[in-house]
């Protein structure tokens, strides 16, 4: 059989890219997960849902999932409006603040932590007067809100620059011929149109911020079950050699957020499947 | 809804894509705008339809300043090169856009949305359409949904931006058709944007013909064919041949030959002359005004085309029509000659001794210009302040092909002249290519009898 499909293919190397698909995602992802699961199954179920159901547990899973989300949304939102700015118009710098919006990629997290940090510290620049209104940032869940944000900025612009720069204006044009208001012509015709990739912005800004650790802890106060995130909470059991412990949460985090990229994609194929290649 | 465009001036940069542009479009009328790109006639258009703003300049529906009003307002239908539908939208949804999203107070219930529609798509024939994606249709399917996009809101004026550019030639040809009868049925002043002659002439009522910003000339399909204003018109519609001659002490020359043209009026000077392809022949050695060597003869259908290398070193090519009722085919020219007189030494093979022979039977009148500088249309068959032009409407009544001359005269300076030319040949007069306007207009003050056959060299009037 396999020789016949072989021949019928128009193109040849179906095999051997297809066999090195699989040994690299092998190698690289699913046997480092499937370690991760096998040292789970050292615990009994009654334990694994002891450690799930702790207080602590909960609310870091709480803070880091819900948080992420929130920050994912807020990204979506003026991500997109920035990434309007940027491709539509044409002002000094704009190949500047291009650039800019890849800073979060590059830097290292913790660097970004430490800046954030005494940014948004009570005596920081942006920390005084915010501390003045009576809004604590640093060292509180809307610290590691604005980490999170600060970190996934750059997937939403990403995916949405060039899917932006392919939307003919023409379509705008068309719309406003046909009596549209600006405002229509955005809900009704453009943002139907980047729906995928608002949504394909959105999972892997939403994935960027639940796996953040570096720039979080520092700006995070890491108090438990108020500020704590689940990655550090998994660092902490590590240190407490609680390695069964640190691998339940990761597990959980590991499905939860599969589960959640997963609906997303299926989301985005779909939003997908009604713009169909032209 | 008439269109009133007056002096409009757009520039981008140093760039004039509108340089003066004045142009009155009638209550149901279906007008070509014609020219190469970046004469700026998609930018017109566009202005129109309140998608671009002018520098300088009106545009006035009815009477009223249209520039006062977007697009919104305008209620234009626009319909683009390249469809602009919506993608994520099925066809029935695109076609019912610009009835969604009128404002609530006058925006029809649901059900009258639909009927609607569904009379629109029946309109471009594609009702079993209405629903697919846009990119499960065919260019031609895409573009009579956009134009059925563009009905929905009852347009005031229709606009066409290349419409049919996007398309093969073939589908391209059932449009035109198409877009004419449509035009016929429902009857909204039209305009739209091409840059392909054939489609302008065929499909329009007027043809405006612009380049470089400006309008050179504004008329019927026929008028611009059979009687260009302006140099540029002269080779834009139609194939022409253009001579580089040089005029001198009321001479016009072509190398060394002088011709038989009047050039009086015209200022010495290098310039241009336009004759149409197939208003010239091929007769007898010292018949006409050129003396050239024939190189080659093809036969393209119905006309047989000879390349001809004229004594002064251009090359032309003629098209000599064929006979009526004889079947044409590549090969059967020596046993068959259409036009025994002509196609005979057509087919004749190259060699050394091969004669020259004087492709023309044509003798050539120019007519003059004598206001240089001033707006010099001695326009065939209309003018009647010059005297030249007065005999020229006088050969035209005779039943000649028309030859038109146009020339750039003295520096910075254009002068526009037309000329015509009288011939006698053995061809049945239904055969004469392009007369059939401007057929008999007598005219007592041109009574100059200038027929001439093929026999004699001919002189200027």
């Amino acid at each position: 059989m396999s020789a016949i499909a072989a021949r019928r293919r128009t193109l040849p190397g179906f095999g051997l890219t297809m066999g090195l698909t699989l040994s690299w995602l092998s190698v690289i992802i699913l046997i480092p997960l499937a370690g991760l699961f096998l040292k789970s199954f050292e615990l009994s179920p009654e334990q694994f849902w002891a450690i799930l159901s702790s207080r602590r547990t909960l609310n870091a899973l709480r803070v880091s999932f819900g948080l992420a989300f929130a920050a994912a949304c807020v990204n979506l939102v003026m991500g997109s409006i920035i990434v309007w700015a940027l491709v539509r118009y044409r002002f000094p710098g704009r190949r500047l603040f291009d650039a800019i919006v890849d800073v979060p990629f590059a830097l290292p997290t913790a660097v970004a932590g430490v800046a954030l940090t005494s940014l948004f510290a009570e005596k920081g620049w942006l920390g005084a007067p915010l501390a003045a209104l009576g809004i604590k940032v640093a060292f509180t869940p809307l610290g590691i809100f604005i980490a999170m944000i600060f970190i996934g900025i750059p997937f939403v612009v990403r995916t949405v620059q060039p899917v932006l720069q392919d939307l003919d204006p023409e379509i705008e044009e068309a719309a406003g011929s046909l009596g549209a208001s600006r405002w229509q012509t955005i809900i009704r015709v453009i943002l139907p149109s980047l729906a995928p990739a608002l949504l394909t912005g959105l999972a892997l800004a939403f994935a960027r911020a639940v796996g953040e650790y570096g720039s979080v802890i520092f700006i995070a106060g890491n108090l438990p079950n108020v500020s704590e995130i689940a990655p550090l909470l998994i660092v902490i059991r590590l240190s407490e050699f609680r390695y069964a412990d640190a691998t339940a949460i990761a597990v959980v985090m590991l499905v939860v957020s599969f589960v959640i990229i997963f609906a997303v994609n299926r989301l985005q194929r779909w939003a997908q499947s009604r713009i169909p290649a032209r | 809804m008439t269109i009133e465009v007056r002096n409009l001036v757009k520039k981008f940069g140093s760039f004039a894509a509108l340089d003066g542009v004045d142009l009155k479009v009638d209550n149901g009328e279906l007008l070509a705008l014609l020219g190469p790109s970046g004469s700026g006639k998609t930018t017109l258009l566009r202005i129109i339809a309140g998608l671009d703003w002018p520098d300088s300049g009106e545009v006035s529906f009815n009477g009223e300043d249209a520039l006062a009003q977007g697009a919104r307002e305008r209620n234009v239908g626009f319909v683009f090169q390249h469809y602009a539908l919506f993608r994520h939208m099925t066809v029935f949804e695109n076609v019912a856009f610009g009835l969604r999203v009128q404002p609530r107070a006058i925006r029809k219930d649901e059900s009258t949305i639909r009927a609607r529609v569904k009379e629109l798509l029946d309109l471009v024939q594609l009702d079993w359409l209405a629903d697919r994606y846009p990119s499960q249709l065919s260019g031609g399917q895409r573009q009579r949904i956009a134009l059925a996009r563009a009905l929905a809101i009852e347009p005031r004026i229709l606009l066409l931006d290349e419409p049919f550019g996007a398309l093969d030639a073939k589908v391209r040809k059932e449009l035109r058709k198409w877009l004419r009868s449509l035009h016929h049925e429902i009857n909204v002043t039209s305009i739209f944007v091409t840059h392909d002659q054939e489609e302008a002439l065929e499909v329009a009522n007027r043809v405006v013909v612009m380049d470089k910003g400006k309008i050179e000339q504004i008329g019927s399909p026929d008028d611009v064919y059979e009687t260009p204003a302006t140099a540029f018109v002269h080779g834009f519609i139609g194939e022409s041949i253009e001579l580089p001659v040089e005029v001198e002490g009321g001479v016009i020359r072509l190398g060394d030959r002088s011709l038989p043209l009047a050039a009086e009026g015209l200022a010495p000077g290098a310039s241009k002359l336009f004759v149409r392809r197939h208003d010239m022949l091929v007769g007898p050695p010292g018949s006409g005004a050129f003396e050239g060597a024939v190189q080659h003869v093809r036969n393209f259908g119905p006309v047989q085309r000879a390349e001809v290398a004229l004594s002064g070193g251009e090359t032309i090519e003629i098209d000599a029509p064929p006979r009526q009722g004889t079947a044409r085919r590549r090969h059967d020219r020596l046993r068959a000659p259409p036009l025994p007189d002509i196609c005979e030494r057509l087919s004749r093979p190259i060699g050394s001794n091969f004669p020259k022979y004087s492709p023309f039977s044509h003798c050539w009148y120019a007519t003059t210009a004598p206001h240089l500088g001033a707006p010099a249309h001695a326009r065939c068959g209309r003018d009647t302040h010059h005297f030249a032009s007065c005999r020229l409407r006088r050969q035209r009544s005779a039943g000649p092909a028309a030859v038109h001359v146009c020339g750039h005269v003295g520096p910075g300076l254009q002068a526009r002249w037309a000329g015509g030319c009288d011939h006698d040949l053995a061809i049945p007069p239904k055969q004469r290519p392009r007369h059939r306007r401007h057929r008999s207009r007598p005219d007592a003050a041109c009574r100059i009898p200038v027929r001439r056959h093929g026999g004699g060299q001919q002189d200027g009037p």
